[in-house]
């Protein structure tokens, strides 16, 4: 197979599909199906325009619609070696612009109707000619080259790009295969994430590559509904999902025919073993499997195949399982040590699916890899921040994170950015964001302002609104006269998590 | 019950899940009117206006209320039928 990963497990399937079943459906988008003719069409006419035009960046950005353009716009821009930057329309557009700067980007495709961006850097892909369809030639790239940047919650409220290379996803593509799961072209298959977030990418991917069919979810329904209805009536049979969209179905699970659903992958989120025992009974045909992964490390780097009958668990948290093919991880102490079997520490991640590091941001590069020897091999490992330990057997049970990250359905925030945004607001006023489960079970944040009057509650979410996305904004506030502080004169975050209770 | 009686408990019900105490409903109101209509506070909001008018919604039903308008509707033929 060579080095080149990326063109066998990605490119070379995709395309084939494109030529030898191109009258099988390839997508649903809105209720509408597109065929892989179809898909080949758009692909090859994006291509073109991106060939015509002259960009020494090879980072693009693309406005992460849900629509056929947008889904061939990625493999139009691999197609031509380079890297695709999704931008959210729907967060605010400060971040976005945050993001261009970043990376310096110098075109846009955008299938909107009305772009939000700067008007000279974007090219409407709604308005290119797709009647023929054109070249669909591979091109071989470096393997080095980047396949996407993707930017997640940074701590000092600039968000940070973690790039992937062709590499990275090649190798992904291999480590997923390896785990058992089979995809055929009569497949169903969910793509229920953002693109902004990696999950998306097994996704679309895991689908196109078998020639199966991907059915997304459009950004205007709500997404629990959305999905349910999906799997009932379209009778999908095989979708990652986060834990806590599940647990938004559950109340319903017993009006919801799951038997169609083959394979079920939880991920993005802690994995709870009642919720699982539920969905098994429901969707009774299908296979669950719990995949953990920080985006550093390509989607997915470790799974743990759930059983019918007893599963291993932490607290209620079922285990992230073994590493996969092309992943090394350690559990190290604080001076980098492996330590015992059984004992807790940090998970450290190596191989060929780690990334090349943070898109111009030497610090934080230098914070988060480090080399070491393992078997006579040196390795950069990345620190995911994640405390876990590992049983005899191999499996890896998570045990919490070591700093102030929590997830919300699915996107991995830094409290610390939250904090940021507002004490810029308040102009110095002390704020603590803090994670807490709902009466539901699902995670909201609350913030908690070190000044009990004078501050105008709607200001401040509306500020906050203006700079980071929907899911990062308290639901729950506190003005506090003064915060009270533990034995090491550090605000008592304890103390505050109790008025949550 | 009629259609703005049902209105005006939903406004209620709108004005504590979406945080808004001046929010005013109008029947086209969507998701892209309301700007903390999310997945969870739909939940929340779902499960107050079971709550409230004492019925439970089919997921089914769930998936065609995209707005004020049909949620109002969706009540008036359960609590009609």
């Amino acid at each position: 197979m060579g080095n080149d990963l990326f063109n066998e497990l990605v490119i070379k399937p995709v395309i084939s599909a494109v030529v030898t079943c191109s009258e099988k459906n390839a997508f649903c988008i809105h209720g509408r199906y597109y065929t892989y003719g179809d898909f080949g069409r758009y692909i090859s006419n994006i291509r073109h325009t991106i060939q015509t035009v002259k960009d020494t960046n090879s980072c693009w950005g693309l406005v992460a619609n849900d629509d056929i353009e947008t889904y061939a716009s990625i493999f139009a821009l691999w197609l031509e070696g380079k890297a695709y930057v999704p931008l959210n329309q729907n967060h605010p557009l400060d971040r976005c612009k945050n993001i261009i700067e970043q990376v310096e980007i110098k075109h846009i495709l955008d299938s909107s109707i009305q772009t939000k961006f700067e008007q000279e850097k974007v090219l409407l892909s709604h308005t290119f000619d797709y009647s023929k369809t054109r070249d669909l030639q591979l091109s071989i790239y470096p393997t080095e080259s980047l396949a996407y940047i993707l930017f997640t919650s940074g701590s000092t409220g600039e968000p940070k790009g973690v790039t992937i290379s062709r590499y990275n996803v090649g190798a992904f593509m291999q480590s997923f295969w390896l785990t058992g799961i089979n995809i055929v072209s009569e497949d169903r298959c969910l793509q229920c994430f953002d693109l902004t977030f990696d999950v998306s990418v097994q996704s679309y991917l895991v689908a196109l590559t078998k020639g199966a069919c991907v059915y997304t979810v459009p950004t205007n329904q709500v997404k629990y509904i959305y999905v349910a209805n999906l799997i009932h009536n379209e009778r999908i049979t095989f979708g990652a999902m986060a834990p806590s969209m599940l647990r938004y179905m559950q109340p319903y699970f017993d009006e919801i025919d799951a038997s169609s659903m083959k394979t079920t992958i939880l991920t993005a989120e802690a994995c709870p073993v009642s919720l699982m025992q539920e969905w098994f009974k429901y969707a009774s045909n299908t296979e669950i499997f719990d995949f953990y992964g920080p985006t550093e490390a390509t989607i997915y780097c470790t799974s743990y195949k759930l059983n019918r009958i007893s599963n291993k668990s932490l607290n209620g948290i079922i285990s992230i399982g073994r590493p996969l093919a092309n992943v090394q991880a350690i559990i190290v102490d604080e001076k980098l040590n492996c330590v015992p079997t059984g004992e807790k520490g940090e998970l450290c991640i190596a191989g060929s699916q780690v990334t090349p590091g943070y898109w111009k941001n030497s610090l934080k590069n230098k914070d988060s890899f480090f080399i070491k020897e393992i078997n006579g091999v040196k390795m950069r490992f990345y620190h995911t921040g994640d405390v876990c330990y590992c049983e005899e057997d191999g499996n890896i049970m998570y045990a919490g994170r070591m700093d102030y990250q929590v997830k919300i359905q699915g996107y991995r925030i830094e409290l610390s950015e939250i904090e940021f945004h507002a004490r810029e607001f308040l102009q110095g006023v002390n704020a603590i964001a803090l994670a807490f489960e709902n009466e539901l079970n699902l995670t909201e944040i609350a913030l908690f302002v070190e000044q009990e009057k004078g501050v105008n509650k709607e200001d401040l979410i509306q500020y906050l609104r203006d700079k980071m996305p929907a899911y990062m904004i308290p639901s729950k506030f506190f003005f506090l006269s003064i915060f009270a502080l533990n034995s090491n004169d550090k605000v008592d975050r304890i103390q505050l998590q109790k008025m949550l209770k | 019950m009629n259609r703005s009686e049902i209105k005006e408990q939903l406004t209620v019900i709108f004005r504590t899940v979406f945080e808004d105490p001046k929010l005013d409903l109008r029947d086209s109101m969507t998701k892209n009117d309301i700007e903390m209509w999310d997945s969870l506070t739909y939940l929340m909001m779902i499960a107050a206006v079971e709550k409230q008018f004492k019925f439970k919604f089919k997921l089914l039903e769930l998936g065609n209320l995209e707005s004020v308008g049909d949620i109002i509707n969706a009540i008036d033929s359960k609590i009609s039928s």
